[in-house]
């Protein structure tokens, strides 16, 4: 089995007029991982997942899954991909069973038993007209036309927008059997928790530049310490600064580290702590790195005011 | 390619038209297709039925009254209009049939593309292995066979109501078959002029919008190219001076030919449009649904 990455880009850029909606952006999805894409609207992320379908033509750089040229082998490579869009319509002149049976007209023989079980399992009404469905279930109707399909790459855009708790559970499972069973997914969305719970890795967008690249299983042991004294944070030992990353302010000290506990518990104990908190650094702690609640407060102020005047 | 992806490309569909995108295409224009049939052939007997009523003397009198202006418009003169077979060729320029032909030539074609891009049905339609060229060419030969069958149903209604009534021994419906051809003709052009329209665009509303304002210019370049003295030259500047088959009824003698030549231009035009609007659709960008 070879173990050059899946999907890769290369310098890829795409631009419309003045717009740069994605800039140079350079990515190896390595096979059987779960490869999130994050950031906030407008950040290029469906740019993305448009180029590497052949949606859109790049302004210039490359795209490959499994070494097929998105723009020049695109039907070979849609071959290889099991896509959901981020706003999922669906044909209005069709029942959800026959949008099914569209989808499984391009796919295996087995696309219909699969999508009928995983339509069971998201508890889906196929007899159902398309013009007659939720929101919700038409996420659902779209997850399952994407998820039946047995492409070794999968594509999902926003997959649990719409859902509800338990239909979101059950998706992020399926999402956890396709990669056990060896399958690639690229997983967009704003939902930090879920991308934190679900990725391997994930990369950090923001107006079209892929700002950082984050192994979740390096930042799920990275740790913060939030210590309280009783005055001034006194002076402390060497060793702390070996083993973390500082931060004092005032009668309180931060202590972010990647390494294990207990040594940790110890160094604390011989100071005069009145509270000590632990909790792990998350990924939202990375994301307002480069997205910043307050930049979002400035944004939502500054067109409140657009609005009244 | 991966050992898995290789498995996976064997078993799924290489058709360059596969059969899905049939039993799409069918299944959204059904309902247009037959409503719109079922208006023309239903229309049909009952235009025949009222031209049986009417006394062509009366008519032919009320005709002779109208300015020369009218005659030169109308496209065949008025003592032929004054027959039963002139009488019933006109029902193939009526409002009602050239309405028809256009809402189906409109539809279909500004469906294919701006029609999935507004609708953001594209994005589903294209995560399948399905080449654009396909998308457009499946939807150009299902709108084809369509407007056949409204052309079709067409003479049929005429051929109904020549039988079942006083006309049936004046009328032979046969002659009426180039004016259906050339009904067709005029739908293809349409159809493959709006496909073209839409390939342009994002918004099926702006397409349709387009297309009916192009179409309504043709008409009134006819109808000012007819009707006015040195104004000739408009006629050759609309697509709408070969649909005629008024003319073609009430000349037996030379309305194979001049269907065939008719046609000939229409689907040269017809496919033309197809070619471009493929063209252009298989290179643009597919913005992301509003």
């Amino acid at each position: 089995m070879s173990l050059s990455p899946l999907v890769v880009t290369e310098r890829l850029t795409k631009r419309y007029d003045a717009a740069t909606a994605l800039d140079d952006c350079n990515l190896a999805v390595r096979r059987g991982e779960i490869f999130g894409l994050l950031g906030p609207n407008g950040a290029g992320k469906t740019t993305l997942l448009r180029l590497l379908l052949g949606y859109l033509r790049p302004t210039s750089g490359r795209a490959t899954i499994d070494g097929l040229d998105c723009e020049r082998q695109s039907i070979e490579v849609r071959r290889q991909v099991a896509y959901l869009p981020g706003d999922v319509r669906l044909f209005p002149a069709l029942k959800a069973r026959e949008v099914l049976d569209f989808c499984g007209g391009f796919r295996d023989r087995d696309y219909a038993a699969r999508a009928r079980r995983l339509a069971e399992r998201l508890d889906l009404d196929l007899n159902r007209r398309t013009t007659a469905m939720s929101t919700g279930m038409r996420q659902k109707l779209g997850l399952v036309a994407a998820l039946a399909v047995a492409a070794p790459t999968i594509i999902l855009d926003e997959p649990t927008a719409n859902l509800d708790p338990t239909a979101r559970n059950e998706v992020l499972e399926l999402v956890r059997e396709a990669r056990s069973c060896g399958r690639t997914i690229l997983f967009s969305s704003h939902i930090l928790d879920e991308v934190e719970r679900l990725c391997d890795r994930v990369v950090i967008l923001r107006r079209g530049r892929l700002l950082h690249e984050q192994e979740l299983r390096t930042l799920r042991q990275r740790h913060r310490i939030r210590a309280q004294f009783a005055g001034p944070v006194p002076e402390l030992p060497e060793d702390f600064t070996e083993h973390g990353e500082l931060q004092v302010h005032g009668d309180r000290l931060t202590i972010i580290t990647g390494e294990e506990l207990a040594p940790w518990l110890g160094r604390l104990a011989s100071l005069p702590l009145i509270d000590v908190q632990i909790e792990p650094v998350g990924l939202a702690a990375v994301y307002e790195q480069f997205h910043p609640a307050v930049e979002l407060t400035v944004a939502g102020r500054a067109s409140q005011t657009e609005r009244v005047s | 390619m991966s050992e898995a992806a290789a498995k996976h490309h064997d078993h799924a569909t290489t058709a360059w038209l596969p059969a899905a995108l049939w039993t799409k295409c069918r299944i959204e224009a059904q309902l247009l297709l037959f409503s719109l049939a079922a208006v023309n052939f239903v229309f049909s007997i009952v235009y025949v039925w009222l031209t049986s009523q009417v006394d062509l003397g009366a008519l032919a009198t009320f005709l002779k009254a109208l300015p020369e202006s009218f005659e030169r418009v109308a496209g065949v003169p008025f003592g032929a209009i004054a027959t039963p077979t002139g009488r019933l060729a006109m029902a193939y320029v009526d409002p009602v049939t050239v309405f028809t032909a256009v809402a189906w030539g409109i539809a279909r074609g500004s469906d294919c593309i701006s029609g999935e891009l507004g609708r953001g049905t594209m994005e589903l339609l294209l995560a399948q292995p399905v080449r654009r060229s396909a998308v457009v060419v499946v939807q150009g030969i299902v709108t084809t066979i369509g407007s056949v069958l409204i052309a079709a149903s067409s003479w049929l209604g005429m051929w109904v109501g020549v039988h079942f009534t006083d006309l049936a021994g004046s009328v032979d419906s046969l002659r009426f078959v180039p004016s259906a051809l050339n009904l067709f003709g005029f739908m293809f052009f349409i159809a493959g002029f709006s496909t073209f329209a839409s390939a342009c665009g994002r918004d099926r509303r702006r397409t349709v919008g387009f297309v009916a304002g192009f179409y309504l210019v043709q008409v009134l370049m006819k109808v000012v190219g007819r009707a006015a003295t040195g104004w000739e030259a408009l006629l050759y500047g609309t697509f709408i001076t070969v649909f005629e088959p008024q003319y073609l009824a009430i000349h037996p003698d030379t309305a194979w030919a001049d269907v065939a030549g008719a046609n000939g231009l229409l689907i040269i035009l017809g496919l033309l449009s197809y070619a471009l609007a493929t063209l252009i659709f298989c290179r643009r960008d597919l913005p992301a649904p509003l």
